[in-house]
């Protein structure tokens, strides 16, 4: 009996272990390095909207080579922001404080699309 | 069993009593000598040891945000066509700026303005004579922005270990402890420009390109008279029409690092441009936010929203004084982090807001045929025209 109380112990103890690496990890994670340029550009014929690549040398305001997909004409880029991925720890912590409303809708955000464009209804 | 003495013999009976009495005795001593050392202040020269060795070892990473942004001016200057980079990082790290007399008041906007003409000027000489003839002008103003950031953190940086060896050397304990106790915000501002110099390297737009960026998209709504045209250095204007209301937009020539010259170009255009009545100046600028505001809620006020140390904020309020007009501002609120790091969602969010207020507010306060001027205030790097 002794034995299998050891064995109940131990892996008690190694599940514990697990689960607390696992939350320092989602935890570190807060505020992460992994933000990503967001490049919007816009048609200013039809007002089309989309996003593009990034790519070093962009401003808003350039004209791009991509051509708008409903009227042809050059794309600009309309703007230039900085998105942080949907966070972990708010994930984890969802229903915690009043940042979780936030932090669930982040989630919903449509992501960027890097290296083409993303076709339809761009802005949430 | 413990060493081979049996435990519960040792603490029980006889000997136990003893060691008992020897433990107490002991921590009689021991409390009492710590006691003494704490009056002859030892106490606080061991907690000056922690604090030292925590703000040294925040410097050793303040030094390492100096280094890295200076490898990454050297970097830009090399690409730049500067032989020497080290030559231009010798010479703009540590130049200094001298504040005007001010037990003198008259005319100390004047001198001022002098003065920060005069460090601007010369930086961007000193860039512009290392550099290749043919470097973009857009490359130059980053690389000067980029040795302003280096400047600014080699300063913060010879600051806290100033006054750290101060401390030491004069064994200033409160010092050391007001140093300590003020050193995370200090690497608060460290870190935020620390983070800026990427931003500025890849010539993105910040989050105090927010003012620039309602300026462009309130010259893209509206129907275009007249181009940009270059109205004082680094800055321009353009005319533009909404609603039978004529309507100057001012902002610094992006697309790259520079806040221009506003001020100067509002009183220029208003003393020699401008024909029909002036109703308004409107500047929408980036402000800071309280902690526990939202980034990118915007807020209206009166006065010039302009966070320059004032010669080009009282050129503005002097013409608006001379012709009675009446000054209003759009602040679109951010951190300090974000105001000088890549532009935030919420922040371009928080300008298409600022458009629509600027928007009715030309409506609410000009009528049909009166002039406005709208002023973006800010850095335009990365915001450039459509063309």
């Amino acid at each position: 009996m002794t034995d299998v109380y050891t064995w109940i112990y131990f892996v008690l103890t190694g599940v514990g272990a697990m689960s607390a690496l696992w939350v320092a990890t989602l935890l570190r994670r807060r505020g992460g390095s992994a933000k990503r340029i967001v490049v919007e550009a816009e048609c200013p014929r039809c007002s089309y909207r989309g996003y593009v690549g990034y790519s070093e040398g962009l401003y808003v305001g350039k004209r791009l080579q991509q051509r708008c997909p409903r009227c042809g004409a050059e794309l600009v880029v309309s703007a230039i922001y900085e998105e942080a991925p949907p966070c972990a720890a708010g994930l984890l912590f969802a229903s915690r404080g009043s940042g979780a409303k936030d932090r669930r809708r982040k989630l919903k955000t449509p992501q960027s699309v890097g290296g083409y464009l993303q076709h339809g209804p761009t802005r949430p | 069993m413990f060493g081979g003495l049996n435990a519960t013999r040792l603490l029980g009976g006889t000997a136990g009593n003893e060691l008992a009495t020897w433990i107490i005795a002991i921590s009689i001593l021991a409390s009492t000598i710590l006691s003494m050392l704490a009056f002859l202040g030892v106490a606080q020269g061991l907690q000056m040891r922690v604090w030292k060795s925590q703000i040294e070892a925040k410097l050793r990473v303040l030094e390492t945000y100096v280094d890295d942004v200076k490898e990454k001016a050297r970097e830009k200057l090399r690409k730049a066509g500067v032989k020497d980079p080290d030559q231009v990082l010798r010479r703009t790290m540590d130049y200094f700026v001298i504040e005007p007399v001010s037990i003198e008041p008259t005319d100390i906007t004047r001198r001022l303005e002098r003065i920060l003409r005069t460090e601007e000027e010369r930086i961007e000489e000193i860039v512009r004579r290392a550099a290749d003839p043919g470097t973009s002008e857009v490359e130059l103003k980053n690389v000067v922005t980029l040795l302003a950031i280096g400047n600014a953190l080699n300063l913060l940086y010879k600051y806290i270990r100033h006054l750290l060896l101060l401390g030491l050397k004069t064994k200033n304990a409160m010092l050391v402890a007001q140093l300590w106790m003020m050193l995370p915000l200090y690497m608060r501002i460290a870190k935020a420009y620390h983070d800026a110099s990427e931003t500025i390297e890849k010539g993105l737009p910040i989050g105090d390109a927010a003012g620039p960026l309602a300026a462009y998209i309130l010259a893209k709504e509206f129907r275009e008279i007249k181009p940009p045209e270059e109205i004082v250095k680094d800055t321009v204007y353009s005319i533009h029409e909404f609603e039978g209301r004529r309507v100057y937009i001012v902002r610094a020539k992006g697309p790259g690092s520079t806040v221009g010259r506003p001020g100067e170009a509002v009183e220029k255009l208003v003393e020699e441009r401008l024909k029909e009545p002036l109703a308004a100046i409107i500047t929408i600028d980036a402000a800071l936010k309280f902690e526990g505001e939202d980034t990118g809620s915007i807020a209206e006020g009166s006065g010039v929203a302009m966070g320059d140390p004032g010669p080009e904020k009282i050129r503005i309020e002097r013409v608006a004084v001379k012709h009675g007009v009446p000054l209003h501002a759009i602040a679109i609120k951010m951190g300090l982090e974000e105001a000088i790091t890549t532009m935030k969602k919420e922040i371009v969010e928080g300008v298409s807001k600022a458009v629509e207020e600027a928007k009715n507010l030309i409506l609410e306060c000009c009528r049909p045929g009166d002039g406005v001027i709208v002023v973006g205030v800010g850095n335009t790097i990365g915001i450039g025209f459509q063309s």
